[in-house]
């Protein structure tokens, strides 16, 4: 299993969570003054069953939400989300100007490059750890 | 001496003919400019809202004020420094869009970006000069006072609401809408969001070829 969780590491795919999959990660580095970041991800569900994402968490951020950026009458609203739903052979996409993973408190420098590690908690004894670079800007 | 005179009626019919002929070809010609505005996607003509004098300071606690839109295009961004998302995301793609249009003959060197800063509680000069160079050094930021940014917001029809996030935080809710204003202090576009850089381009590119054959 440890063996697994590193390849994944290294080919910036991590599998568990019963076949819950999180690519393409990345972490907005904050700008100058500012204590915030975004992480946007791709999750799948190549498993056979419904996941229910209850949690997400860092270890290099005091707190980890997930967020919404609405947009309504020219307006954008950040709201929370309570959770994710993933059926199987379904998908979620975090992106910036939409639903992103919003980081606040970091507990270490952000410089490019460093990795960040952010872990979805699929219920109470069931986890998935995924590292995910700053970037100062998004890839195209 | 009786000539002239009876030949008026054919002077005034011929007169009336050309008036008409003249309105004719003024009111196609107006029709044909309101059809070619049409045309041009986001391009709010024929009466596009006017900048109205502005106090704001900028992140060298400069005044920032009508004179430093005039004569320039700008794009005009609201926000604030404690956006993690559209406002980064926003400002990555208008340094994008800024760096590609230097070179084009209309927004040309003097071509700017502004970005407002709706959370002044927050924002100083100095974090905001930080924060917009980041994205690109030629950047500006402007904030004021709450009551001068909501006079200037107003005119715009930009709403920006704290909403509280927790016991001792805030998020403000704002307007992600990139403004186009013009060389004469026309607003003549909101670009709304999904942005990319090459939307933000080709509508600079259409606008504003559109103002120019207009003069």
């Amino acid at each position: 299993m440890i063996m697994a969780v590193l390849l994944a590491a290294v080919s910036g795919k991590l599998t568990a969570c019963d076949g819950l999959v999180a690519e393409e990660g990345w972490v907005r580095q904050p700008p100058p003054g500012s204590t915030l970041a975004a992480a946007y991800v791709e999750l799948r569900n190549i498993g056979t069953t419904t996941l229910h994402i209850t949690g997400i968490r860092s270890a290099d951020f005091n707190s980890a939400m997930l967020h919404e950026t609405l947009h309504s009458d020219g307006q954008a609203r950040m709201r929370l989300l309570d959770g994710i739903d993933l059926e199987p052979n379904s998908s979620f996409r975090a992106t910036p100007g939409g639903r992103h993973i919003m980081l606040s408190g970091p507990t270490k420098p952000l410089g490019e490059s460093v990795s960040i590690e952010i872990t979805f908690d699929c219920g109470p004894d069931s986890s998935l750890t995924a590292y995910m670079p700053v970037r100062r800007k998004a890839p195209k | 001496m009786q000539k002239p005179f009876r030949s008026t009626p054919g002077l005034i019919a011929g007169t009336l003919v050309v008036i008409a002929f003249g309105a004719g070809v003024a009111l196609s010609y107006l029709h044909m400019r309101q059809g070619d505005a049409a045309m041009v996607e986001g391009l709010l003509w024929p009466d596009p809202p006017i900048v109205s004098p502005v106090h704001l300071l900028d992140h060298d606690s400069a005044p920032f004020t009508l004179d430093r839109l005039r004569g320039k295009w700008t794009f005009l961004f609201f926000g604030f420094t404690s956006c993690p998302d559209i406002c980064p995301t926003t400002l990555e793609l208008l340094a994008r869009a800024h760096d590609d249009l230097k070179t084009h003959d209309r927004y040309g060197a003097a071509g700017q970006v502004v970005f407002v800063s709706v959370d002044p509680d927050r924002d100083s000069p100095e974090i905001l000069r930080a924060y917009v160079q980041y994205f690109h050094e030629d950047f500006i930021g402007v904030t004021a006072a709450v009551e001068e940014l909501e006079d200037f917001t107003r005119e715009l029809g930009v709403l920006f609401m704290k909403v509280p996030q927790g016991s001792d935080d805030y998020s403000v809710d704002h307007s992600a809408g990139i403004f186009l204003i013009d060389p004469d202090l026309r607003v003549v576009s909101v670009i709304t969001p999904p942005h990319s850089t090459n939307t933000i381009v080709r509508r600079f590119d259409e606008i504003s070829a559109y103002i120019e054959s207009s003069l």
